[in-house]
């Protein structure tokens, strides 16, 4: 009798762990279930709004062109290429549609139990591919919108390259145009990350001027307005202005503008082939430097068929 | 002051030199190492087993660095670490200030700010403890240890105005507030003259100072503490003035100079006279690196300089003749170098090394007349036979005398059998190679190549008219020397092949291995570049260099102005000169290279990418003009390996292409072939 007790108690103690469980994974499959559908919704308005600001700017732009069709059948044709550029499927396929078919089977009653501990993990990694899936949305968009910028250089504007790096935290970069209070501009923030943009400034002399970061008790300047890390911008050209190197270890900084042609042009190359086609190149950095003529001279030489000895 | 001279011998006998001598980081190395089942890449580049080891004053202890430690010991007792790993700073320099006081140097790895540690130890058992240390944030170099002032030490500080570097000297209680004893009342010099070295007369007094006027010496004196410096010397032309010590009543001033000399001598300088007014010593090839001085300081006994690729010792005096006796009589058929020595010389720390040996250091006691080990240098190389390094001289067509180092693999199969790879040093001017052990050479020797390298004109301790005949050579006479070392062994040495050679260097090396397959591409096979220049014009454009006159004039004297030799620049630039370049090429460069930038690279892998000939680029990531780490050694060098094998032994598969790297301006962070 003590022994069928016994065995009733243990049974007990069984069935109500099973049940226990049971509302537990019950709990689990809810909470992906909530998360996915968090996911299609949020990430679906990212598209949408994606969509919208792209249409919105296209459409605007290409009403400036109104007059001009052969500029906007350029356009047109530059954001098709951005857009395939930022390889909008492969990011969705990866931040998108990855994220709910596997939430889709770990939340599927039947193939899997998950541990609760895991949920919090799983919906951060949500959250987080929908943070790339939004910053890829965000650089197609920077991109047109960088392209209509260049559309509407004005006289006494040139186009300038602007890239700068920071080896890490630089959470402002400020480029000033010496004597002038406005024309100015900042970048940032970047973190062990590069800034590669074409700027449309007025014609002047910019410099290098402030980096600024946050540290634990306020905020860090590192003025090098003293240092001469200056270019200078030729109206109607596109101008080469060097790269803006950042470096901070500890509480010492230093920055330096480094002349890298090559690379930068690497870049256009890729980036901005109608840009080189179009516009002159002006080194605002260093104009004796003989290497930007150097390469586009031979290129063009070796593209005529001028054989390479 | 003797400190001095034996750092120089120190260092010059325990550097291993080279474009990839990696620091002993985490990573790098075991707490205990222990022999590896084979021998990789790492194992030739990992920091020796000890580095700055000192003996103290009385002989009885010697401590070193090793793995980021303190090691303090004797023979009898072991080495035993000191204190616990500092990685946080880089160590730079260990010095006894007594017989029981330890002063570190080091810089932290994070701001480069330069410190001191105090140590004082005790006795615990066999071996020793810390009894208190006192951290000094001084940013500066000990000037003098003054072992007989336990706790006292002259501390040096660095001081930066209007572009010029001079030091102010400090009396420090190395267990006090470095900031209370630095201020600008303590000091012991006034810094009206930018003075730089001192000369310490009685006590504390100074009235003895050198500085650099436009690369001239000017020796600064006055009469009394309170007197002001005037100005009693100026060297005759741009040279150097090393003040070593002080005779003992103060009338002379013995330095290494070359303001009277075309070498680097030991020098006197009259102090009422103000002039030098005797040459101890000069060399005919080489510049003096060292003065050995008496027990008490006060007289020359001896000098150091390298001669063919090695530490020589030449005595000044009958006593000193001896100073060699032992520790040559116990290592008969090594290389010995005496690195420091007790305040009576008799017990010695010497350095050992020899052609298949990396070297070990023992304390030798010249009055039990015993020699025991303190270390091995490099333990896990001992086996493995390092291939010995011969020194050749030999005379060019306009009368330059060149050294020239051959190193040969072990196994050499027969005539012609082996592959050469030339190895240009970087610099060019002021730099040199020497015979000590240097992972590069030995990592290429037991891959089965041949190491070919050159202290071609320009090259450091052959006196000015030597180094000045290596400036605006670039590309020229400095290559023609190269090639004319080639020739010569590939003549003398049946065993290599000449069908098979290549040229790899860094920095200068990398581009004068550029220039000689520009200027022979029938001699060579192939050109590898880690960080070198392909562009002069380009060495002139960043903004640090564009702003600073003194970096500037110094790369004009060396290469030519922009301003009025910009076709002569551009004719021996690899970039503009792609056309000529014929044979594959291999370049890498780290993006963090503030010396040579990672542009360099990148024009010439474009000029060469346009004309399509074979060219592979490597941007190496936080890596800068050398490497830290082993790890970024064996990333830069396993592509390497495999571009020297398809082209000198035709292993692998041609890549005949370029390699694209990342899209960003500083170069890229990956490297894919396509």
């Amino acid at each position: 009798m003590i022994r069928f007790t016994v065995l009733s108690a243990a049974i007990l103690l069984i069935n109500m762990t099973t049940a226990h469980a049971d509302s537990r994974a019950e709990e689990c499959h809810a909470a992906l279930s909530k998360i996915a559908d968090e996911h299609h919704q949020e990430s679906t308005d990212l598209q949408r709004r994606f969509a919208g600001r792209l249409a919105e700017l296209t459409r605007g732009h290409l009403k400036d062109l109104s007059g001009d069709a052969g500029a906007a059948a350029r356009f047109r044709s530059l954001v098709d290429r951005i857009v395939d550029r930022g390889d909008l499927d492969k990011i969705r396929s990866a931040n998108f549609e990855h994220v709910l078919s596997y939430l889709a089977e770990v939340g599927d009653p039947g193939s899997y139990h998950p541990d609760c501990a895991h949920v919090e993990t799983i919906d951060a990694w949500a959250k987080e591919a929908r943070v790339k899936y939004e910053r890829a949305f965000d650089g197609v968009i920077a991109d047109v919108e960088e392209r209509i910028e260049i559309d509407k250089l004005g006289d006494g504007e040139g186009l300038v390259v602007v890239a700068a790096y920071a080896f890490g935290y630089a959470e402002t970069i400020k480029v000033n145009r010496l004597g002038s209070l406005f024309g100015g501009f900042t970048i940032g923030p970047l973190f062990n990350a590069q800034h590669f943009r074409v700027h449309r400034l007025q014609a002047g002399t910019y410099s290098w001027d402030e980096v600024t970061r946050s540290v634990p008790r306020g905020r860090v300047f590192h003025d090098f307005s003293d240092d001469e890390l200056v270019f200078t911008v030729e109206a109607g050209r596109l101008n080469y202005a060097g790269v803006f190197v950042y470096d901070v270890r500890g509480e010492f900084a230093q920055a330096e503008i480094e002349d890298r042609a090559a690379i930068v042009l690497t870049i256009l190359e890729r980036r901005y082939p109608e840009l080189l086609e179009n516009y002159e190149i002006a080194n605002g950095l260093v104009p004796e430097d003989d290497f930007i003529d150097f390469y586009l001279t031979e290129k063009r030489r070796l593209e005529a068929g001028g054989g390479s000895g | 002051m003797r400190k001095l001279s034996v750092t120089v011998v120190l260092f010059l006998a325990l550097a291993t030199g080279g474009l990839s001598a990696a620091d002993n980081l985490p990573g790098a190395m075991d707490d205990a190492p222990a022999p590896e089942p084979s021998i990789g890449v790492q194992d030739f580049f990992r920091a020796g087993e000890l580095s700055n080891p000192v003996i103290s004053p009385d002989g009885q202890v010697v401590a070193y660095l090793a793995r980021g430690r303190i090691f303090v010991g004797n023979t009898l007792a072991g080495y035993r670490p000191l204190t616990r790993e500092l990685w946080r700073h880089e160590l730079l320099d260990l010095d006894w200030i007594s017989n029981h006081e330890l002063l570190l140097h080091r810089r932290a790895r994070d701001s480069g700010a330069l410190s001191f540690v105090a140590f004082e130890l005790a006795r615990e058992g066999e071996g020793y403890r810390i009894e208190r240390e006192n951290e000094l944030a001084i940013h500066g170099y000990l000037f003098d240890a003054m072992p007989q002032s336990p706790g006292r030490v002259l501390i040096a500080a660095y001081v930066l105005e209007d572009g010029r570097t001079s030091a102010d000297l400090f009396y420090i209680d190395v267990y006090g507030s470095a900031y209370q004893q630095t201020k600008s009342r303590r000091r012991l010099n006034d810094r009206t003259r930018h003075l730089l070295h001192y000369v310490r007369g009685q006590e504390l007094s100074l009235h003895f100072g050198v500085t650099y006027n436009e690369r001239r010496p000017e020796i600064w004196q006055r009469d009394g503490d309170r007197r002001a410096w005037e100005l009693t010397w100026t060297g005759p032309q741009a040279s150097s003035f090393l003040p070593i010590s002080v005779s003992a009543d103060g009338s002379v001033v013995w330095a290494l100079s070359d303001a009277v000399t075309d070498k680097v001598a030991a020098v006197a300088f009259d102090v009422a006279g103000a002039s030098i007014s005797q040459v101890l010593y000069e060399h005919d090839r080489a510049d003096l690196n060292g003065i050995i001085m008496s027990p008490d300081g006060t007289t020359p006994i001896g000098v150091t300089f390298m001669d063919r690729g090695l530490i020589r010792f030449e005595a000044l005096t009958p006593e000193a003749e001896r100073l060699y006796d032992f520790a040559r009589a116990e290592f008969p058929d090594s290389d010995v170098a005496i690195i420091d020595m007790s305040a009576d010389q008799a017990a010695q720390l010497v350095a050992v090394s020899d052609s298949g040996n990396p070297g070990a250091v023992y304390r030798c006691d010249r009055t039990s007349r015993e020699c025991d080990l303190v270390s091995p240098l490099y333990p896990w190389l001992e086996d493995i036979g390092l291939a010995p390094v011969r020194a050749e001289t030999l005379t060019t067509d306009d009368g330059f005398e060149l050294d020239l180092f051959l190193t040969l693999p072990n196994d050499v199969a027969g005539p012609e059998s082996v592959p050469v790879i030339v190895m240009p040093h970087g610099g060019p001017i002021g730099v040199s190679d020497n015979r000590y052990f240097s992972g590069d050479v030995q990592w290429l020797a037991w891959n089965g190549y041949a190491v070919l390298q050159v202290n071609y004109r320009g090259s450091g301790g052959y006196g000015r008219e030597f180094r000045s005949a290596g400036l605006r050579e670039w590309g020229r006479g400095i290559e023609d020397d190269i090639e004319t070392a080639l020739d010569h062994v590939l003549r003398s040495q049946d065993v290599l092949d000449a069908g098979r050679v290549c040229t790899f260097g860094a920095s200068y090396g990398g581009y004068s291995a550029l220039m000689s397959v520009i200027d022979r591409p029938e001699r060579y096979r192939c050109a590898a570049s880690f960080a070198g220049v392909t562009d002069l014009t380009l060495l002139f454009n960043g903004s640090r260099f564009r702003h600073n006159m003194r970096l500037r004039d110094r790369l004009i004297e060396m290469i030519g102005d922009p301003d009025v030799d910009m076709p002569e620049l551009m004719e021996y630039s690899p970039v503009y000169q792609y056309q000529r370049l014929s044979r594959p090429v291999y370049l890498a460069h780290g993006n963090k290279d503030q010396v040579v930038d990672v542009e360099h690279s990148w024009r010439l892998r474009k000029m060469l990418a346009l004309a399509d000939s074979p060219v592979e680029l490597h941007v190496l990531d936080d890596v800068g003009h050398g490497f830290a780490l082993t790890d970024q050694v064996e990333a830069f060098y396993a592509p390497l390996m495999d571009f020297f094998a398809l082209h000198l032994q035709g292993v692998g598969a041609s890549q005949n292409a370029t390699v694209e790297t990342g899209d960003g301006p500083t170069g890229g962070s990956r490297a894919a072939s396509n």
